[in-house]
């Protein structure tokens, strides 16, 4: 499709959107009007006949509220699949020119009992995602979704009923990459919150990154043949890169990168939702190469993806 | 007067016997605080072992496989290597220099014999000698985590007390060669 046809069908979606939008807010303007009026006639006009055109007035108008709410669900609905329009389009493209064998699947995300095994958030009960990306990279398989997780809390009140409420405690990309080979043995790395002081199994010869990062590792000996000196400092450098809070997992033939960012890649945002086709496609190549300079970085270490 | 005297006298002996329990638990703490750390000290330098023992061999096998293709230059390998049980760190740390050495004579000679450096055999030796050179990595930072994690306890205040009273001493690190610590080739 080319970039003039992508273009109008934007834009046709955009008009159908604001269309039904419009028309929304007048059915509540009208709506209001008319159950407002309805209640001043039924007030202050005693007549019969005022009393009929004021029940008239009243069904008018709340019919009116309906139909205002139904043609926002409409315009909710378009809005969606212009959405959808855009991943299909410019975010399918986007992917594919950064990565190969790419299969996008905007609706599933890393599966639970994947993000259950590398254990890196400890307590979560709810798992939401979208935009599952699986693909490789310079040659390396790799896999990364949007992930929410949400914990299960209930609580109870003064009268001794239990409320159940949910809060986020991870929000942002999982990407997980292939090694070259069975990693030694298991490791997780996560960085620690503002007064975490959860204490690491292994300390390592660098200060900061122990500082930084709470170590678990069944065994220390497997773990130094991960984290070598090079390969902290990488993941440090990543982890700046991210611009959020970093869990890290080894096991297996895979390296889970948790990045918890309170983003969701590949959206329309409010402030590029009328952009032209440029600035979009512009957007979601930021949102890839967001991805790809993570997966560079530890791609450097030559012994786990040479 | 008399009785709050020996009401008195009862609440420092009391006092005096918890803080006695308290300094007696601390102590032995502490202590078992620094066998625990010796014997994970003891359980990382059998690591070493295994690990400087693998590259001992492999070490062997290449230098075996580089005689039969440099005849002329065998007197560059004539230094013999010696490991034995229950070397003590300094000597482990002499033993993997000559190791170091030794790996690198073999490498500058393997340049000049372009069928050996071919030859698959020497291929998958070099293969598995930078597999336990990764070990013996991986072994001499736990040893040198632990040995750090017992430096520290032992200077510490208050338990560097016990620890000069029962004659612990600083221990030793086992260092790596300069060039062994760029360990992960990071191509930039």
């Amino acid at each position: 499709m080319g970039d003039r046809q992508l273009q109008s069908e934007f834009n046709e979606h955009k008009r159908a959107i604001a269309g039904l939008r419009r028309k929304a807010v007048i059915l509540v303007v009208v709506g209001i009007l008319l159950i407002a009026g309805a209640l001043c006639m039924g007030r202050f006009l005693k007549s019969k006949g005022a009393s009929a055109i004021a029940v008239l007035m009243f069904v008018a108008g709340t019919g009116d509220l309906f139909a205002a709410g139904y043609v926002r669900i409409g315009a909710n609905r378009r809005d969606r699949k212009r959405r959808q329009f855009a991943k299909d389009t410019i975010t399918a493209a986007a992917l594919s020119e950064a990565f190969e064998d790419v299969e996008y699947a905007p609706d599933k995300a890393v599966s639970g009992s994947v993000i259950r095994t590398a254990g890196l958030i400890k307590r979560w009960d709810v798992q939401y995602g979208s935009d599952h990306v699986r693909g490789r990279y310079k040659g390396r398989v790799f896999a990364f979704s949007d992930v929410e997780l949400m914990e299960e809390v209930e609580t109870e009140d003064d009268e001794g009923r239990t409320k159940v409420s949910y809060y986020t405690c991870f929000k942002g990309q999982w990407i997980m990459i292939e090694t070259n080979r069975d990693l030694p043995g298991e490791l997780r790395l996560r960085e620690r919150e503002k007064g975490n002081r959860a204490k690491s199994n292994m300390e390592t010869e660098n200060v900061a990154f122990n500082a930084k990062y709470q170590i678990e590792a069944k065994d220390a000996h497997s773990a130094f043949m991960m984290l070598t000196p090079h390969f902290m400092e990488a993941i440090v450098r990543a982890d700046i890169l991210a611009n959020g809070k970093t869990y890290i997992y080894f096991g297996g033939r895979y390296i889970h990168i948790a990045i918890h960012n309170n983003r969701n890649l590949f959206e329309l945002s409010k402030k590029n939702q009328h952009a032209d086709i440029a600035a979009m496609r512009a957007c979601q190549k930021n949102e890839v190469k967001y991805i790809t300079d993570i997966l560079d970085i530890f791609l450097l270490n030559t012994k786990l993806f040479g | 007067m008399p009785n709050l005297e020996r009401h008195f006298m009862t609440y420092i002996i009391f006092g005096a016997v918890v803080l006695l329990l308290i300094i007696i638990s601390w102590v032995i703490r502490t202590l078992n605080r620094f066998k625990v750390l010796l014997v994970k000290i003891r359980e990382a330098d059998s690591g070493i072992d295994v690990a400087l023992t693998k590259r001992y061999d492999t070490l062997t096998k290449q230098l075996d496989v580089v005689k039969a293709y440099a005849k002329h230059e065998s007197e560059l390998f004539e230094k013999v290597i010696k490991l034995r049980a229950g070397m003590s760190i300094s000597e482990k740390n002499a033993a993997n220099r000559e190791m170091d050495t030794l790996s690198g004579r073999i490498k500058v000679v393997a340049e000049n014999y372009p069928a050996l450096r071919s030859s698959e055999n020497f291929k998958a030796l070099q293969a598995a000698i930078a597999d336990a050179e990764d070990h013996l990595q991986a072994a001499r930072r736990v040893y040198n985590m632990n040995v750090s994690a017992f430096n520290q306890a032992i200077v510490l205040f208050p338990a560097s007390m016990i620890a000069g009273g029962g004659g612990y001493r600083a221990m030793e690190f086992f260092i790596a060669e300069e060039s062994k610590r760029a360990d992960v080739k990071m191509s930039f």
